[in-house]
């Protein structure tokens, strides 16, 4: 393991947790073996500011972390609230009994250091004190007497020898450890003792000295060792011999050995037991101040475990919590860290596993919904470019959408009465009444399928519809209808079948109209001399009579022969405006008082046409106008052209407008069939002539009322060629 | 998507700035502790005469000794303590001045109950003193100490005395250790030695 592993290691919660847990339990069992001596002072001292700077440290720990969770409580934060209240649960829990226990043990404390003293025991300590000093007193005197004596003996000698065997004399006899005659100044002059003794060690102090100088005995006992003591006094030596300066003399005298361990005793006594009458209220502080630190420590330690395990609980729920935040925003791909093997480990492995299948389902549920709208959109495309009208009505019976060919069918924007009632629109559209009727009437009745025509006023006349509907296979009361214009279709076979019959008409009549001609003419040659005046007249005018109906019959055929031949166009660049002009010169004066006007767009491009075809359809036109005039004292003509360009195309538009009464109202439908025509005269196929021609390159024609009066026919050609 | 890596960053964070304002204000703490125990309190010397012999520095040294009534009357019941001459060798730091401790004497002040003597036990030369007042007994101890002192190359010496709260009885060390009424020091005086 390495250094950056070990580190990493020691650095995680539980382990630092662990190491402050220990070191916590071994300061506090220092800091209660401090008050026995087996510990220095120095230990002791840095044990207690060990243990203070290590509650310190804690309780900064617990304050930042306290600082920390209400901070992240007021953010509402996921987990503070559990943490707050399992911290608040473990407080309480660790705070019942440690002041419990701290209570009780502060009130022991109190009474058992209150125990040790005793006023009897206190009684008997002052006693033996008084008596062990009324003894060594005695003791003392005694000795201050012997040494009056000895004074007395030694005052008048200065002989050192004599001095010498004296002192022997006296220390034997007396059994002095030590007998000194000391000068006035303290000086040793001679001395005598018996044991192994050192002259400096009981050499007099200052005190002892000025009091001999002041003529008294000096006294008093010493501690030797721990169990030995001795009794020394100093008592001044006077002369009686005049100038002789005094001297002193000191004998010491180890106590008896039963006398001093009995002394010693007895000051051990007194001395612990005043020591701690001293120590009563320090020691009861430093033992309260020692169960304070050790509880406190306790406590601060339980509050940071407390914290330890209500985040190691809060943790793994918070990251559940932003993980169901996640899934609620639409991420499903979240996947949480599982913790543990526990339950909340399960729980986070169930979410990882919800949240994978919650992923794998919007997958397909995406794919599906891709397919659909594929599959909408091909169906969207091909309705669009669907030549039939398709709309869908609900169960309500009312519409659900439309394709757009719909619309421009019905010449109505359906778009606009989307979820509006069918039975609405039968009313709301006057001129498709029809239409809807079939339809309501169909859906309402639930007919799976069902087919039917019916004719509506377009606003270019009766259109021609066919309306199939079906209802869909799994929504029984939702219907689709389908429907197609067939107008366009209906007239091109009426149209076929009248190139058919004119087709008929000019080869089964035109061929024998010749012979009857020729055969007239033969019979008017033959007989014309053969009879009188009278029958000659009547020869004449029947054979007249039947030239000319051959001949009308001829021209008749020879229009049906127009109108059934096929056109070849034959397409080159055309000016439309000299075309027009060249009719409107052609046409000039035909018609008295009829004022012709010309309104040409100079800007009009040349467009690919049939330029004999195109004279056709307008001179058809010009002269249709003209006749329509004929019995009118007023007359006006005008052609106008102009360019249109729309989405759908480039165009030009001409139009040609007459004063004349108007389109009869049942003629307005057949305007353009053969044999329609309101006029006596004319053979009824110019307007069907012009619109075949302008349909066959490729333009429209139609009729519309002028206002105030007449009629406005209006050709519509592509720039470009189809 | 894993959820871990931002709130790891996060509480890393976190964590290193509750060690970094624990050591702040620990270390703000010790340093204030420090800085008030700078002044000398009760216990002052007064002069030191230091002079270079063959024998090495001989000092004689004049002390102010004063004893509070705390201290007073911690003796008066039998308990002992300590006062602690020091001498030393002062050196110059970077950080301010260190003193290398070179010599020691202690005196061990105590009542003696039989007798109701106090006595003064001078631990160096093994020699007990008895007094009749405490006062008489902190005179013997300030009124010129001669110590002689081998090894010193500096040309200044420190000295220090102070009541060892140390060497105090357990009982009463606790209260002793963080109390005004026990605190008895000089602190270090440097003074010059003369050749």
């Amino acid at each position: 393991m390495t250094v950056a592993h070990l580190l990493k290691a020691v650095s995680r919660p539980l382990v630092l947790l662990g190491i402050a847990t220990l070191l916590v339990i071994f300061l506090s069992y220092q800091i209660a073996n401090s008050f026995q001596s087996n510990i220095s002072g120095q230990e002791h001292y840095w044990i207690i500011v060990a243990t203070v700077v290590g509650i310190i440290i804690l309780l900064l720990l617990v304050v930042i972390n306290f600082a920390v969770l209400f901070r992240q409580y007021r953010r509402g934060e996921i987990g503070s609230k559990l943490s707050l209240r399992l911290i608040s649960v473990f407080l309480l829990l660790n705070l019942l009994p440690l002041f419990m226990v701290y209570f009780f043990a502060v009130q022991f404390l109190n009474k058992g250091i209150d125990s040790w003293f005793d006023v009897r025991v206190e009684q008997a300590i002052d006693d033996a004190v008084l008596l062990g000093e009324t003894s060594l007193e005695a003791i003392k005197q005694d000795m201050i007497k012997e040494m009056s004596q000895h004074t007395d003996s030694i005052s008048n000698v200065f002989s050192s020898a004599e001095l010498a065997r004296r002192l022997n004399e006296i220390a034997e006899k007396f059994d002095y450890s030590e007998i000194t005659l000391l000068s006035n100044n303290g000086q040793i002059l001679i001395s005598s003792f018996n044991t192994d003794n050192s002259l400096l060690k009981n050499a007099p102090n200052f005190v002892a000295l000025a009091q001999i100088r002041n003529g008294n005995t000096f006294a008093e006992i010493e501690s030797v060792s721990e169990f030995s003591q001795q009794l020394k006094v100093i008592t001044p030596v006077f002369s009686s011999n005049i100038g002789i300066p005094p001297r002193a003399l000191q004998a010491v005298k180890p106590l008896p050995l039963r006398y001093a361990k009995l002394a010693q005793t007895v000051e051990s006594a007194k001395k612990q037991y005043t020591q701690m009458q001293f120590a009563r209220e320090p020691l009861r502080l430093s033992l309260i101040l020692t169960l304070t630190l050790i509880s406190l420590a306790s406590l601060l330690l339980s509050n940071l475990a407390s914290f330890y395990i209500s985040r190691r609980i809060a943790k793994p729920l918070s990251v559940l919590a932003s993980g169901t935040k996640e899934v609620a925003a639409g991420n499903l791909d979240t996947q949480l860290p599982v913790p543990s093997n526990d339950e909340i480990g399960i729980l986070v492995s169930s979410f990882n596993d919800m949240t994978q299948q919650l992923s794998h389902a919007r997958q397909l549920a995406h794919q599906s919904q891709s397919e659909t709208e594929a599959q909408r959109e091909y169906l969207e495309t091909v309705l669009a470019n669907l030549s039939s009208g398709v709309i869908s009505i609900n169960e309500e019976l009312r519409l659900e959408s439309c394709n757009p060919r719909a619309s421009k069918i019905l010449n109505i924007d359906l778009n606009n009465d989307i979820d509006s009632e069918i039975a609405d629109l039968r009313y709301k559209y006057e001129n498709l009444t029809p239409f809807f009727e079939a339809i309501y009437h169909a859906a309402s009745k639930s007919m799976p399928n069902w087919q039917d025509e019916r004719t509506v006023m377009g606003n270019k006349g009766k259109q021609f519809l066919i309306i199939q509907g079906t209802q869909l296979p799994h929504q029984q009361k939702s219907t689709v209808v389908v429907f197609d214009d067939v107008t366009n279709l209906i007239q091109a076979q009426k149209e076929a079948a009248w190139g058919e019959v004119a087709r008929r008409l000019a080869h089964e009549i035109k061929n024998p109209l010749t012979p009857i001609q020729l055969s007239a003419e033969r019979i008017k040659t033959k007989f014309f001399n053969q009879v009188d005046e009278k029958d000659q007249a009547i020869l004449e005018k029947t054979t007249r009579t039947i030239v000319q109906q051959v001949e009308a019959l001829k021209n008749m055929v020879s229009a049906f022969s127009d109108y059934a031949q096929a056109i070849n166009v034959e397409q080159k660049p055309v000016n439309i405006n000299l075309l027009l002009e060249d009719i409107a010169e052609l046409h000039h004066g035909t018609l008295n008082n009829c004022q012709m006007t010309l309104d040409l767009d100079k800007k009009l491009p040349e467009i690919q046409s049939d330029a004999d075809a195109l004279r056709q359809v307008f001179n058809n036109l010009v002269l249709n106008a003209m006749q329509s005039m004929e019995d009118q004292k007023h007359s006006a003509l005008t052609i106008i052209s102009e360019r249109h360009q729309e989405p759908s195309g480039d165009f030009i538009t001409i139009k040609i407008i007459d004063l004349g009464p108007g389109i009869k109202p049942e003629l307005r439908e057949t305007l353009f069939d053969p044999y329609v025509s309101s006029k006596k005269k004319g053979s009824g196929l110019g307007l069907a002539i012009v619109k075949r021609i302008t349909e066959n390159l490729g333009g429209i024609v139609w009729a519309e009322e002028n206002s105030p009066n007449g009629t406005q026919f209006i050709v519509r050609l592509p720039v470009e060629a189809s | 998507m894993r959820l871990t890596s931002e709130n790891n960053i996060s509480l890393k964070k976190k964590s290193f700035a509750k060690i970094s304002l624990t050591i702040l204000f620990v270390i703000s703490l010790a340093f204030s502790i420090t800085c008030s125990a700078k002044n000398p309190t009760r216990f002052s010397v007064i002069n030191v005469t230091a002079s270079a012999s063959d024998k090495g520095i001989q000092t004689l040294s004049r002390f102010q000794l004063s004893l509070s009534t705390r201290a007073y009357d911690a003796i008066d019941h039998g308990v002992p303590v300590d006062i602690v001459l020091s001498y030393a060798e002062p050196k110059k730091r970077f950080w301010g001045t260190s003193y290398k401790t070179i010599d020691k004497k202690t005196f061990r002040l105590s009542r003696h109950v039989l007798s109701d003597n106090y006595q003064l036990h001078d631990s160096t030369a093994f020699q007990t003193h008895q007094f009749i007042t405490i006062d008489e007994a902190l005179k013997h101890i300030s009124i010129f100490q001669i110590k002689n002192l081998d090894n010193i190359s500096s040309t200044e010496i420190a000295v220090r005395v102070h009541l060892d709260t140390f060497n105090l009885p357990p009982q009463i060390r606790a209260s002793a250790f963080f109390s005004g009424s026990w605190r008895h020091d000089s602190l270090w005086t440097v003074w010059n030695i003369s050749s």
